[in-house]
């Protein structure tokens, strides 16, 4: 990177971003290589189980996907950048944590002991590098493409998409870890018995939950910067503490798995239901507004807040043409209306 | 509508912000995935026990202790007592793993799947046609020659007295390793003992 002697960098707006983009791609990437060259062989040894470890997770991914992208109200995110959430998640954080969590834990292990590394290594290690590695993922994509996350709302929808693909990443390598841990004499088995559990058990308290809150710190900060009332630092640290203590709590020994995935799902659901009532509340405020200064018409306003509304209103349209330019008005609308709610 | 500073900024300051907060990540990732492993490596890894330390591996009532000699360390990094531990004796790695059978397999399919476990981090590995011994403590075991890769050593396995679990043992060291290595690494294997029964 180049500044000139003023201090201004010497990228433009779209030069930057497109830089933090292909940086993103080549974490990704960097991610990706590392998860691969870690379990290549387990593919070459284990080669049924270990794509039955990858298959079993594609519902959860796609279930995952397409409920946390309609959590959104109004409008899911755009949908490239939900898919960039959950790559993020499942490459550059999932390979990185896999280095960070190896040292760690093995300086853990080095310091206090095997027995005490075996209890507390994981709960002291992980919460502070995947929720960091997971959080650099939401921060990356305010970078590359600005108007997604504009405030906690879609930091906390983007998080949780990070975290689902952490998580889906995360099992598979449980999954071919439990094939070692049952001494390879059942692997198909082995995996099944993991996923059942992280899938069955763990999953509605895991990744999403804990990178969902940290999202929604991030998101409270861009508020912040954009000048939203109720933007503020002090929230966006306060989520990303929480995450960790989430994660801390997750990976605790001799606590109940029930508890566990209990506490989390609740923080998690409070925090969402909290954020959507104000979101909705802000996005009504704005209809009415336009309402009142003969922007749009009251009917208008109800239409464009409901998906539902929106789509029978464009199925109404005569011909094609009258089709798309309610589309295009609708989506300009609400572009302007979730920047004021955000 | 809420202000948006952002987008009245000239788009100077948006790119130096944004370039100011791409190094912030880039650094941060690269310290936790670079820094923690290089604090790690620069702590020793070697911690010795002493001659005649009970090692006990997995939780009761599924465990099994051995009792090790004189000269050996204990890689801590690689080692949990839930999971298993990695010893060290001169070139000489012993590692005592803990499995969890899913289906009370017997010790032909124990045997069967610690071979494609260690093909797994030793592609190339052979093992020698595997025969069946009684521990010092009087517990059946498959044992066979192992070798690859300019090395060579012994594995072991035990089934657990419940049917429900098993201990594999692989000594591995460089080939001309002394015979006293390996002599001491079968001592350590042998020594296998069950909890609570006594053997």
């Amino acid at each position: 990177m180049t500044w000139t002697a003023t201090g201004t960098p010497a990228l433009s707006q779209t030069e930057s971003i497109r830089l933090v983009r292909m940086t993103a791609v080549v974490a990704c990437a960097f991610g990706a290589a590392i998860l691969s060259w870690q379990f290549f062989r387990f593919l070459v040894v284990f080669p049924g189980p270990a794509l039955l470890a990858v298959v079993l997770e594609i519902p959860l991914l796609v279930v995952g996907f397409v409920l946390v992208r309609l959590a959104r109200p109004v409008r899911p995110p755009p949908f490239a950048w939900s898919a960039a959430a959950a790559a993020w998640g499942a490459t550059a954080a999932a390979g990185c944590a896999l280095l960070a969590n190896k040292g760690l834990i093995g300086l853990w292990s080095k310091s206090a002991g095997v027995q005490f590394a075996a209890n507390w290594s994981a709960s002291l290690s992980a919460p502070l590098n995947e929720e960091t590695l997971k959080l650099c993922g939401v921060i990356m994509i305010v970078l590359a493409a600005p108007r997604v996350i504009q405030g906690p709302l879609d930091g906390m929808i983007i998080g949780a998409l990070v975290g689902l693909g952490f998580q889906a990443t995360e099992n598979v390598t449980y999954g071919l870890n439990n094939i070692v841990l049952a001494g390879a004499t059942d692997p198909g088995r082995a995996v099944i018995d993991s996923a059942l559990v992280r899938i069955g058990l763990t999953a509605l308290g895991s990744h999403w939950t804990m990178t969902a809150v940290a999202g929604a710190g991030v998101g409270y900060i861009v508020a912040r910067l954009r000048g939203a009332e109720h933007g503020g630092v002090l929230a966006g640290v306060a989520c990303l503490l929480t995450a960790m203590a989430m994660h801390l709590l997750f990976d605790a020994p001799q606590l109940a798995i029930a508890i566990k995935v209990g506490v989390n799902f609740a923080i998690v659901l409070v925090l969402y239901l909290l954020l959507s009532n104000a979101y909705l509340g802000r996005a009504h405020r704005v209809g009415a507004d336009w309402t009142s200064a003969g922007i749009i018409t009251a009917d208008e306003s109800a239409i464009l807040l409901s998906r539902w509304r929106r789509r029978r209103e464009l199925a109404g349209a005569a011909t094609a043409s009258e089709r798309g330019r309610l589309a295009a008005r609708q989506a300009a609308l609400l572009t302007d209306i979730e920047r004021a709610a955000a | 509508m809420a202000a948006d500073e952002t987008a009245q900024r000239p788009s100077v300051s948006a790119t130096k912000l944004r370039l100011r907060w791409l190094v912030i990540v880039v650094a941060v990732m690269a310290v936790l995935t670079a820094g923690w492993p290089l604090i790690d490596m620069a702590v020793t890894n070697q911690h010795p026990l002493a001659a005649g330390s009970r090692l006990t591996v997995g939780t009761s009532p599924s465990s099994g202790v051995v009792t090790v000699g004189p000269g050996w360390s204990l890689l801590s990094e690689q080692s949990s007592p839930m999971q298993g531990y990695l010893l060290q004796r001169g070139k000489l790695q012993l590692s005592i793993a803990h499995v969890g059978l899913l289906n009370r397999e017997q010790l032909p399919q124990m045997w069967r799947g610690l071979m494609r476990i260690v093909s797994v981090s030793n592609p190339g590995i052979r093992f020698s046609k595997p025969a069946f011994v009684t521990t010092r403590h009087g517990l059946r075991a498959i044992t066979s020659v192992v070798t690859g890769r300019g090395q060579i050593g012994t594995a072991t396995i035990v089934r657990g007295p419940s049917g429900n679990f098993g201990i594999e043992m692989l000594a591995l060291a460089p080939r001309g390793t002394s015979p006293a290595l390996h002599a001491a690494a079968a001592r350590v294997m042998v020594s296998l003992m069950f909890r609570g029964l006594g053997k």
